[in-house]
């Protein structure tokens, strides 16, 4: 029997043992009810104390490669399969102009429902590697506001808070989908705990640790100030301006706080808006599509 | 024609007789429930995922047919010796390459279309929905590109053995698919000769990538207009046919003998 002829069997050994790892994997996600959750025990890459999933022995850490594949592919669909824009030395030769037709480029979303199409990935890349705290914000975030499922992004969350219990990014998620969901007593506990936290993974120099400490400062302050705690709420706005001076409409609040005043504008409705700002959607690729 | 024919038939028969295409539709159908078996987020009426992981298995499974079938048609019969009797009836070198060819892409094309209809079934089954003109362009331009790998491999195996011609149709056929389209953006970390090397490259090898719509499929980004979808086609058989060509200026002074064609 020659190599050649054993191919069909080499497949099905091969094959057979990736879907049965990808099962056994995969099971967990089902969901014991049918409403919802993304994984039981998941992606902790130990399922039990010492016991290694057989796709851990099978990939090993090469899951984290494959998760953030599947990252990339979500970001793929959510541009309706257009992959990100490469600069190319040459242009319009014949095979570029047919390859362009047959397949689309240009820059599209998804919008409303079909955003759905994006969570099969997300599902992935959260089970390969339950460590990637961008895919549970993803969900969350896609989850809660195109999708209006505001209770699953909190289960989505709640799952990578069990298997990031130190991140301060989930509980600041978290936080923002309480708010919009009018679990406001909730939220404060999430933004507390975020506090808490920070800077958790992120190096305090990175973009996204400051943005994160001032996004909980804020919110740690208006929620003092909600609760007439105004001297925390005097501690954090000043910790707030401290790291970013610029914030020129907080000075003025500050002032009238420390005058023992109460400011002109409700926390309360600072603390919605804030919210529904930090919820608008940037496109990496607006940026890349303006430099070439 | 008819002995061109027969010729494409013996093939057929001789694949129907081996297990390959049930093997490989029972793997894409169990590949298939354990996809859609997944509960993603309890949310209902995904497809995209489906199409696209069961488009990306039609493609590979119908690639790995394409390479294994057409290369070992021509080394078989010389291994064998089977094919001193064929070539002493009244057929020439050419009809013989030629019905080799035309069956096992046949047989390919037929377990690719196998593929296609339980992929779009399982789509309708969750729900979706696929465009009947997209998909069905998407087929052809599949078969089409099934052809040129066939006609590759049957080009390699005229002068090598199975193993070999199967292994360097794959290493040239995935080569051509994965890196031809990516050498417009290679080339920026390029220069002098090996710049020249890429654009002959660029230019010569066979544009695999042209053939494959599963972006429209899956996006729904509607059908290919006629102009188009007609010059891939057109450019896919003048592809096919100049591998035909090669094969045949390979084969067609080819000296057997016996004793080199054991083993």
């Amino acid at each position: 029997m020659t190599l050649s002829s054993k191919w069909p069997w080499f497949s099905i050994v091969t094959i057979t043992g990736v879907l049965f790892s990808l099962s056994c994997h995969l099971g967990t996600v089902l969901p014991e009810n049918p409403t919802w959750t993304i994984t039981t025990s998941a992606g902790t890459s130990h399922t039990q104390a010492g016991q290694q999933s057989i796709t851990d022995v099978i990939l090993g850490s090469s899951q984290i490669a494959i998760g953030q594949h599947f990252m990339e592919v979500a970001d793929t669909y959510f541009h309706r399969g257009i992959e990100h824009f490469r600069s190319q030395k040459f242009q319009n030769t014949i095979f570029q102009r047919v390859l362009e037709k047959v397949s689309p480029t240009g820059h599209s979303h998804l919008a409303g429902s079909q955003i759905k199409e994006v969570m099969a990935w997300l599902a992935f890349a959260i089970r390969l590697n339950p460590h990637d705290l961008e895919a549970y914000i993803l969900a969350g975030f896609w989850l809660a506001d195109e999708m209006k499922l505001l209770d699953a992004a909190i289960d989505v969350l709640k799952q990578g808070e069990k298997n990031n219990p130190s991140s301060f990014r989930i509980q600041l998620e978290m936080g923002r989908i309480y708010i919009q969901n009018g679990k406001v007593k909730a939220a404060e506990e999430a933004f507390r705990t975020g506090l808490s936290l920070w800077p958790s993974e992120c190096p305090t120099d990175t973009m996204e640790a400051r943005r994160g400490i001032n996004s909980l400062l804020l919110y740690n302050g208006l929620f003092h100030e909600i609760n007439n705690r105004n001297n925390e709420a005097i501690n954090c706005y000043r910790r707030l301006l401290a790291m970013s001076p610029d914030e020129s409409t907080l000075h003025d609040r500050l002032e009238m706080l420390e005058k023992g005043k109460q400011p002109s504008v409700l926390a309360s409705s600072i603390l919605n808006d804030t919210v529904i700002q930090s919820r608008q959607v940037t496109c990496d690729r607006d940026h890349e599509e303006n430099k070439n | 024609m008819t002995r061109i024919l027969t010729i494409a038939w013996i093939v057929w028969l001789k694949m129907l007789r081996k297990k390959d295409i049930y093997v490989l539709l029972i793997l894409l159908g169990a590949f298939l429930i354990i996809i859609i078996s997944l509960n993603v987020f309890g949310l209902g009426g995904m497809v995209n995922y489906v199409k696209d992981a069961g488009l990306l298995m039609a493609w590979i499974f119908g690639w790995m047919m394409a390479v294994n079938v057409s290369s070992r048609e021509i080394p078989e019969e010389e291994t064998r010796g089977t094919i001193f009797p064929l070539l002493a009836k009244p057929l020439t070198r050419f009809e013989f390459l030629f019905g080799k060819l035309l069956g096992s892409w046949s047989i390919v094309i037929s377990a690719t279309l196998l593929f296609y209809i339980m992929v779009v079934g399982i789509v309708l089954m969750r729900g979706g929905s696929c465009d009947l003109i997209t998909t069905m362009q998407g087929y052809v331009l599949h078969c089409m590109a099934l052809a040129v790998i066939c006609a590759i491999s049957m080009a390699f195996s005229t002068r090598m053995n199975q193993d070999a011609a199967a292994s360097m149709t794959y290493v040239f056929t995935v080569t051509a698919f994965f890196l031809v389209r990516r050498i417009p953006v290679l080339m920026f970390y390029t220069e002098g000769l090996r710049a020249n090397i890429m654009m002959i490259i660029y230019n010569l090898m066979p544009h695999l990538e042209l053939f494959d719509m599963r972006k429209r499929i899956i996006h729904d980004y509607g059908p290919l207009d006629f102009k188009t979808f007609a010059a891939v086609l057109t450019y896919g058989a003048l592809l096919s046919f100049l591998f035909l060509i090669l094969s045949f200026l390979a084969y067609r002074k080819k000296h057997f003998s016996r004793g080199n064609m054991l083993g």
